[in-house]
């Protein structure tokens, strides 16, 4: 008999160390993937203005296009093993696949590519409308967020596997809900502000290239004895310009340090 | 025998208690961390980031304005 009572008793002691053990090992993994994972990890071009964000400049192109073929079969790869599983989501899967090359289509004009005629409609192509991602984090390790995003910004984010449309509602999940509208506000914080880098940087970089031009022009017109009132209105723009640009780069740096990462 | 499970019973149920308590306790504590955390973080952005916004529109208006001094030259 007291073997038995000995046997129960220590049975029931295991059993309570071992979930004990389990639910404290849970909250470390969770605290490790929530909220601010991003800032561990740092940019190699961390500080550089117009470097960091080019995915709308169309720079390093054969890097790019390495890194999109490499991200596209992760995409399709994610893809297939959260839809391929049955017809119903096959069908999903393919409207989806329809939709991203619908969004292609209608916004081929990817990134931001300025010369005087765009940036005369830049307001009409920067406010393009938003759309919902649902965001992935690096290697799937924190639960996805479901973010609005220009459609300018959409094919860098499924390039690294986002998927469009909202995330899938997670059942049993011990957040509250003040926390996950919490989290959710401030994604779409970064994901503006860093649509906000994004633009900003190009302006930047559109800005530089014609005060190359503008100088060279000008360093013409002296040499053609144009009027000295001409060249004096067309020198004041271009110091104008000249110090606008330069506090435009010191902002472009401070924001990239703040925001870079935070959405790996 | 019933007399045994009763008296282990109790204080089994009473341990399970007290560590789900302390477990959401704990939750509880890291999710304010984490929104005050949030929180603070989404100012520095949302200030940074306005500052950028009013910066990019002061290059925008002198860009313009280079536009129309230089409107015959490419």
């Amino acid at each position: 008999m007291k073997k038995q009572i000995k046997l129960i008793g220590s049975s029931i002691l295991l059993i309570s160390a071992m979930l004990l053990m389990a639910s404290t090992q849970q909250e470390k993994s969770n605290k490790g993937n929530n909220g601010n994972k991003g800032n561990k990890e740092q940019h190699k071009d961390q500080g550089k203005p117009g470097k960091q964000y080019n995915e709308n400049n169309g720079k390093n192109k054969s890097d790019d296009d390495r890194r999109d073929d490499k991200n596209e079969n992760k995409m399709n790869k994610d893809k297939n093993d959260e839809f391929g599983k049955d017809n119903k989501n096959a069908n999903n899967n393919r409207k989806e696949n329809r939709n991203w090359e619908r969004y292609q289509k209608d916004y081929a004009l990817y990134g931001y590519n300025w010369d005087r005629q765009t940036f005369k409609n830049r307001k009409k192509i920067k406010n393009q409308d938003k759309v919902i991602i649902c965001h992935k984090f690096n290697g799937g390790s924190s639960s996805p967020v479901s973010i609005k995003v220009s459609a300018n910004a959409v094919k860098a984010h499924m390039n690294h596997g986002d998927i469009l449309g909202e995330c899938p509602v997670v059942t049993g999940n011990r957040f509250s809900n003040t926390f996950l509208s919490n989290r959710t506000n401030y994604y779409n914080t970064l994901q503006n502000s860093q649509e906000q880098v994004t633009y900003s940087s190009s302006i930047l970089d559109y800005a530089l290239s014609r005060l190359t031009n503008s100088r060279l022009q000008l360093a013409n017109m002296q040499n053609n004895n144009m009027p000295l009132a001409d060249i004096q209105n067309k020198q004041a723009a271009v110091v104008d310009l000249e110090q606008n640009v330069s506090l435009l780069e010191t902002l472009l740096g401070v924001a990239i340090n703040i925001v870079a990462n935070k959405l790996q | 025998m019933n007399h045994f499970i009763k008296q282990l019973a109790l204080p089994f149920f009473t341990a399970m208690l007290f560590a789900t308590a302390c477990t959401e306790q704990k939750t509880n504590t890291q999710e304010q961390t984490e929104i005050k955390t949030m929180d603070s973080t989404s100012k520095a952005v949302n200030d940074a980031s306005d500052k950028l916004e009013d910066q990019t529109k002061k290059v925008e208006a002198s860009l313009e304005k280079l536009d129309s001094e230089f409107k015959d030259t490419p």
